[in-house]
């Protein structure tokens, strides 16, 4: 296992492992609605269960897991939903592999994932067919206040096109003394379509998007308190988003058509998050 | 009907009263035995040591949220005692230990414990802290400092059982040595070591301050800006039996500077600059004896803004609030976000320019005060006459102060000597919130008690922070007459000028009742902790100093004016005053178990103490031993380890544990099997071969690792 991952971080030009450690993963997030890239995907409850494995070594890690989307609810004839009316269960299963290190006052993370649909009824948000792949590039900066970050979404398979995510993220206030910790994060993001928009040329390729351009800016307030019960660091984050939406794919917040062209929408979101180290050496 | 408002004043009420707890204790009051004049004529002097070095795990007190867990011990902390007793009987015992502050509760249980056996109670025991940053807390009588101090939150009823015990254990000592003794002091300036780190409220203050000795040419305004006098009380005492020789014994120093010369970042229990001092001026007076370990005690005088001449490159920086970096994908709830240190590189090296800068400093002021020690040589005599006033001032409700205790914002950043991670915070990165000394931390309308001082979190802060008892609400405040010098103990950081004006205060009244004072100087941190103490003029300016008097800007104004009575009644003929000692009570809040304890891990009979490695690696030489876990291993009074150098085919002792150039760390538990402690010592390139020895301790054997050649 040494070898291999030696031999991975050496591929990626990352320091080989001086000291590595093996890192179990697991996560799940309660969300109403569902909201992806500003497009509601669902408007009841979902709840999106995560595990993976991540590989400390030098500076870096190396991760690799199984992400999924259950919604809890049958979708009524007025809900979005990616299963489609009368359905509930799982929904959506993505797989990924992401490459994570520090450059100085810059993280980067370098990745590939895969993302999966079970919708098969006729009101289905996504189905099989609209299986994709994309491979994405994340960098944040680091400052006193600001973490400004750029993300880069470039789907390879079935939609063929760029998104691009521009934000900033600013601490506002923090627990300076011992455990629990706490700190209350504002974050403003503003998404941007290149290619994952409709494509007029050939309409049969798939979209996100119903034009190029900016699709959404999203005001985020969370807070993470960070506690750990039995020596295993647990997080536990509250946060609740208010999205201004600007493409007509990012408007509904439901079926009903009264909510077909909303300009604003606000959704919460409770995540728990758990990745102890199991293996060091 | 009760409207929502009121409904939600309720609840956040309700809601405090159960978040605050205060575990109210009452503290004795034990008053001093009528003097009774000593069979022997003549001034009687006695020095006593104890060592209260905690076992590591231990929070660093001084520096709030910056203040580490400590991981092990460099020079070890003391509490040394001088008692003096002239001729009439008077007496006073003097303790200055190395600790960041001295509580009203460490005072009066000390007081307690040595009443019977030396008639001091409380009104006669002084009790100063060196002020150094590096010592342990969980002390506190008040509960908001054990919430803040260090990393490491909460009060321990076994820590004050600890510090009470030893301060105990040094008095009885120094009453066991008391002998005849001559004394003689004097004062001198000491310039450049010292600086004003306030000095933009320095300045607001008038007339402008006239130094109280000549100032060096070249000299630049900061460094100018503080009271450069060392006051230096030297004790001869009388050899015992046939030895009718007097020889150098011991002294009392005072001198104004904070005990911040080690990084912020230090995670090491350390006496510090103050210790250096100590320990310097000790092994001087050894030489001088041969007569065993001499004694010197360093308190702190209007050390308020006044700091040592640090070099920049011994600060590391606060941690900074950042995104961890962490095992996960793009679908993973976002890593939390985590206060970061500095790479650990740049903080061993600014943890190694400090110390290097406290051993420099420490040694250059050692060097003075032997100075000043040997001129007293011909000066010393057997007359000194003692006198002691003492009361308590109930702050809280004085109408002369702010009805209760705030902390301004200033406070929350931290001081130049260690800002905290919140220094400079702004809401957004954009709206200033008063995390600054002086700009926003100013109230532009000042409007009440507190005036200009913005005070942290406003009205929460009183209500729902700290609370009815959170901060300190009494002062101790005495008045010791030593011969011509008066000594004001204040319980307190006071500045420069405020130190000053308090100062002639004292000397007016005592003047004015017909005593000849030839000089009068504060002692600091002594018998209680209220914080900071400004100006008037000074606390306009709300640096930290100022944010951090919690009483208001009256509050020097009102020290000047207590201390003043106390001087003046210093003079009435015969005794000293009587001094009522009234009820104070504590509230430290729960104890809770933070100080190691001495049934820590496997009894000594199931250890197997070995050496488990040595390396040298430049020029430190490493080791690595098994043996008692923290608690049981230290506190220790005497020595855990030595090193050897083999010098021809004798093995030489050259370095032993407190020496400053000796790191020890308790590195982990084994569980049954008992705890990895690490040595590192900074030989100084001198050639080996070494060797260390674990000394031999109850229930264990000393044990001698291979030699490691360096």
């Amino acid at each position: 296992m040494r070898l291999v991952a030696g031999a991975l971080l050496s591929a990626l030009g990352l320091p080989s492992p001086a000291r590595a450690q093996v890192y179990l993963g697991l996560d799940a997030t309660l969300s109403s609605p569902y909201v992806w890239r500003g497009v509601t995907r669902a408007n009841g409850w979902v709840v999106q269960p995560e595990g993976f494995v991540g590989l400390k070594a030098g500076g870096g890690f190396l991760s690799g897991g199984v992400w999924a989307s259950y919604e809890l609810g049958s979708a009524g004839p007025n809900d979005l939903s990616d299963l489609g009316t009368g359905h509930a269960g799982l929904a959506e299963l993505n797989y990924w592999g992401q490459a994570t290190w520090s450059l100085g006052l810059v993280h980067a993370a370098l990745g590939g994932i895969r993302y999966t649909f079970r919708g098969t009824g006729p009101t289905a948000g996504r189905t099989r067919a609209d299986n994709t792949t994309e491979l994405y590039l994340d960098l944040r900066g680091t400052s006193k206040y600001i973490v400004p970050g750029i993300a880069l979404w470039l789907d390879v398979d079935r939609v063929q096109g760029t998104y691009l995510e521009g934000s900033v993220t600013v601490p506002v206030l923090a627990n300076p003394l011992a455990a629990p910790f706490f700190v209350l994060i504002t974050r403003a993001a503003v998404g941007y379509t290149l290619g994952q928009d409709v494509n007029t040329e050939d309409p049969s390729q798939g979209a996100y998007f119903a034009r190029a351009g900016v699709t959404h800016v999203d005001f985020a307030v969370s807070t993470d308190v960070t506690l750990r019960p039995l020596h295993v660091p647990t997080v536990l984050r509250l946060e609740g988003h208010l999205q201004f939406s600007t493409d007509d794919a990012t408007r509904p917040s439901s079926a009903r058509p009264r909510d077909a062209r909303r300009s604003g929408k606000l959704w919460m979101a409770l995540a728990l998050r758990l990745s102890p180290p199991i293996v060091s050496w | 009907m009760v409207s929502a408002r009121a409904r939600l004043a309720l609840a956040v009420s309700l809601a405090a009263s159960g978040c605050i707890a205060y575990h109210e204790l009452q503290l004795p009051s034990p008053t001093s035995a009528r003097p009774a004049p000593a069979a022997l004529p003549g001034l009687r002097a006695g020095f006593g040591r104890a060592d209260i070095t905690p076992p590591p795990g231990v929070g660093l007190a001084g520096n709030g949220p910056e203040g580490r867990r400590a991981t092990g011990y460099r020079v070890r902390l003391y509490a040394r005692a001088l008692l003096l007793e002239d001729r009439l009987g008077e007496r006073v015992a003097l303790v200055v230990a190395d600790l960041a502050q001295i509580t009203a509760n460490l005072h009066r249980l000390t007081a307690l414990r040595i009443r019977d056996s030396t008639g001091i109670g409380a009104d006669r025991l002084v009790i100063a802290a060196t002020h150094v940053h590096s010592g342990p807390g969980h002390f506190y009588a008040e509960r908001q400092y054990n919430q803040s101090t260090s990393q490491v939150v909460g009060y321990d009823s076994a820590m004050v059982e600890f510090l009470v015990s030893r301060f105990a254990r040094a008095v009885l000592d120094a009453q066991r040595d008391l002998r005849l003794a001559r004394v003689a002091w004097s004062a001198t300036a000491v310039w450049g070591h010292t600086r004003n780190r306030s000095y933009q409220a320095f300045l607001r203050n008038k007339p402008e301050w006239t130094p109280p000795a000549p100032v060096p040419p070249g000299l630049d305004p900061t460094h100018r800006a503080v009271n450069p006098l060392w006051t230096l009380l030297r004790v001869d005492q009388r050899g015992r039996g046939p030895d009718s020789t007097y020889r150098p014994a011991g002294a009392l120093s005072v001198f104004a500077v904070h005990g911040t010369a080690d990084a912020p970042e230090n995670e090491l229990l350390d006496a510090g600059l103050h210790g250096i001092i100590e320990r310097g001026l000790e092994r001087h007076i050894d030489s001088l004896s041969r007569r065993g370990a001499g004694y010197h005690l360093v308190a702190n005088g209007a050390e308020g803004d006044v700091s040592p001449d640090w070099p920049v490159q011994s600060r590391c920086g606060a941690p900074m609030l950042r995104p961890a970096v962490g095992p996960g994908g793009p679908r993973t709830p976002p890593q939390p976000w985590e206060w970061r240190d500095p790479a650990p590189a740049w903080m061993a090296l600014c943890r190694a320019a400090a110390r290097r800068y406290v051993n420099t400093a420490g040694d250059s002021l050692a060097a003075r005060a032997a100075a000043l020690f040997d001129s007293l040589g011909p000066a010393v005599r057997g007359d000194l006459r003692i006198g002691v006033a003492f009361r308590t001032l109930r702050l809280k409700g004085d109408p002369r102060l702010c009805p209760y205790p705030e902390t301004g914002s200033a406070t929350l950043g931290g001081a130049e000597d260690g800002r905290t991670r919140l220094y400079g915070w702004r809401l957004f990165g954009i709206f200033p919130i008063g995390l600054e000394e002086g700009g926003h931390a100013v109230r532009p309308n000042p409007h009440d008690c507190q005036r200009e001082k913005r005070v942290a979190l406003g009205g929460l802060q009183h209500k729902l922070v700290v609370g009815e008892h959170g901060l300190p609400e009494v002062a101790q405040l005495s008045v010791i007459r030593l011969g011509d010098l008066l000594l004001g103990v204040v319980p307190a950081e006071v500045t420069t000028q405020a130190g000053a004006h308090i100062e002639r205060a004292i000397a007016d009244s005592a003047r004015a009742a017909g005593l000849e004072p030839r000089a009068v100087t504060i002692v600091g941190l002594a018998n209680g902790y209220m914080q900071y103490v400004t100006t008037e003029a000074e606390y306009g300016e709300q640096a930290y100093e100022g944010g951090s008097t919690l009483f208001g800007p009256n509050s020097a104004a009102v020290l000047a004016e207590e201390l003043g009575r106390l001087a003046a009644s210093q003079v009435r003929p015969g005794a000293s005053p009587a001094n009522p000692v009234d009820s104070i009570t504590a509230y430290p809040g729960k104890s809770q178990a933070i100080l190691p304890r001495p049934t820590a891990g496997p009894p000594p009979e199931r250890v197997t103490r070995v050496v488990l490695g040595q390396v040298c690696a430049g020029d430190t030489l490493q080791v690595r031993w098994r043996d008692l876990h923290p608690g049981r291993l230290v506190p220790a009074d005497g020595p855990v380890l030595r090193i050897e150098r083999l010098v021809g085919e004798r093995w030489d002792a050259v370095a032993w544990d407190g020496d400053r150039e000796l790191e020890i760390r308790a590195v982990r538990s084994l569980g049954s099997r008992g705890y990895v402690w690490e040595a590192r010592w900074h030989h100084a390139a001198r050639a080996g071969p070494y060797r260390v020895v674990l000394v031999a301790r109850a229930g264990l054997a000393e044990v001698t690792g291979d030699r490691v050649g360096c």
